[in-house]
């Protein structure tokens, strides 16, 4: 485990220069104010044991900046994955309030707090505590970014609190069943493209690489993943990120231990501030 | 409002036909693209901007301001902080008709207050170019090295109490 952590920081400071956009997690960084972006991503399970098929699952979601320092998500997804028809399958909220930002020149360090609620239809299937179409519950938590001229890593820790039915219900109650965990996240981000910035039309091309841990709180039940991203950034507002995510070590039932992730992001800017009258 | 306008230009002697021309803002906290063209974006949208120039690579960006108009410092701060970011520096370059520094005194330009830092009885005339100095206008590193002179320049809440108006007032240093 220790030898695992130091690589991956050693992996993470061999990165030049880099971005914030992550793919599987947000930074502490916010939406710029009165905007909005739109972004529909999709999930695919190739054929495996557990599940017997392939899978997939739709996910839009809309995200609106209120102010410079609070933002908003609504998403929902369309899947097949916890039912052998292609359905709706849950809707979510999430919240952002940035409470930190030390700006210097090409520097920064910010820290963000976070509201995430999500409910599904899907049944109470495998261990791991997902809030994106898996689950119904709730997660809190803090995320802190710094970004040091070439270089930006994320961190991020939560708690997740399950809240499905069975939980709460003395009848149904399921005491195998893991209700609560801790999220931890660390993310960096490498620039690829463009090698010197002329103007904001060229394409900026990224590369990632995230580790996304979570640990039941009830039972020693744990999972470790590592997930690389390739982000296309187009024209300044557009992004395409395409994702694959596995588990390199771990204890939970999971429906998958890997997956791919694929999702086009369009930002439109100012569109809540209506421009001032000109004199 | 064009009589309080004249009322307070005759109380400080200052001839109010000076034009701010331009501006270089330096934004803090980031470095790609994306980022740089929310800011770039965000200056475009203000009533008093005719252009905005990016520089990419340095955070900055060349303002041309449009000829006529009052432009307001608040605003293109809040431009820069809404997009997300902060400001490190603010040069404003302007044509000034003969604006008197006194030591320790205000200068009125347009609708906004200034007090300089580095004054000493001369006059602002022709085009001269002004840094913006203070907390949100500069990093907070080279705010710590301004610190003792702008904590012993008066008003640090940056409101110049007159009893017919409270006026903005910044600080600044003749470049």
């Amino acid at each position: 485990m220790k030898i695992f952590l130091a690589s991956i920081i050693l992996f993470i400071s061999l990165f030049a220069s880099s971005q914030e956009l992550y793919v599987f997690t947000e930074p502490a960084s916010n939406m710029p104010a009165g905007s909005m972006s739109v972004k529909l991503a999709g999930q695919f399970i190739p054929d495996n044991k557990s599940l017997d098929r392939s899978a997939q699952r739709f996910m839009p979601e809309i995200m609106l900046g209120m102010n410079k320092n609070l933002m908003f998500h609504v998403g929902g997804s369309f899947a097949n994955m916890n039912t052998s028809h292609f359905n709706y399958e849950s809707v979510w909220f999430y919240g952002k309030y940035r409470f930190l930002a030390n700006d210097e020149l090409h520097k920064h360090f910010r820290m963000a707090a976070f509201l995430n609620a999500s409910h599904t239809n899907s049944p109470f299937n495998y261990e791991e505590l997902n809030l994106r179409g898996d689950k119904t519950g709730a997660e809190a938590g803090l995320i802190a970014t710094q970004l040091w001229n070439k270089l930006a890593v994320s961190g991020t820790v939560s708690n997740i609190q399950l809240l499905d039915s069975s939980r709460f219900n003395d009848i149904h109650y399921a005491p195998q069943r893991i209700y609560q965990a801790m999220n931890y996240s660390l993310s960096a981000g490498y620039l690829l493209l463009p090698r010197e910035y002329k103007n904001y039309n060229q394409l900026n091309v990224n590369l990632y690489l995230e580790v996304l841990a979570q640990q039941a709180l009830t039972q020693h039940k744990y999972y470790i993943d590592l997930a690389p991203a390739l982000q296309f950034i187009f024209n300044s507002n557009a992004k395409l990120n395409l994702g694959y995510r596995f588990q390199t070590t771990g204890n939970m039932d999971r429906m998958s231990k890997d997956s791919w992730f694929i999702s086009f992001e369009r930002t439109f800017l100012n569109l809540l501030n209506s421009r001032k009258a000109k004199k | 409002m064009k009589t309080i306008f004249l009322g307070i230009a005759l109380v400080c002697s200052v001839v109010a036909h000076t034009q701010f021309t331009k501006a270089n803002l330096q934004a803090s906290g980031l470095t790609c693209a994306l980022c740089s063209n929310a800011i770039n974006k965000s200056l475009q949208k203000l009533s008093f901007v005719v252009t905005v120039k990016p520089d990419i690579k340095n955070s900055s960006f060349d303002i041309v301001f449009r000829e006529g108009n009052e432009v307001s410092i608040d605003e293109l701060k809040n431009a820069v902080e809404n997009a997300g970011f902060s400001v490190a520096s603010l040069k404003i370059t302007g044509n000034f008709e003969n604006i008197p520094l006194q030591k320790d005194g205000y200068a009125k330009i347009g609708n906004q207050a200034f007090y300089f830092l580095n004054a000493s009885g001369e006059s602002l005339r022709g085009e001269k170019t002004i840094t913006i100095v203070g907390k949100n206008f500069m990093t907070a590193n080279t705010f710590k090295k301004y610190g003792d002179k702008l904590k012993s320049a008066s008003s640090s809440s940056g409101k110049f109490d007159n009893a017919a108006n409270a006026l903005h007032v910044y600080h600044a240093i003749v470049s």
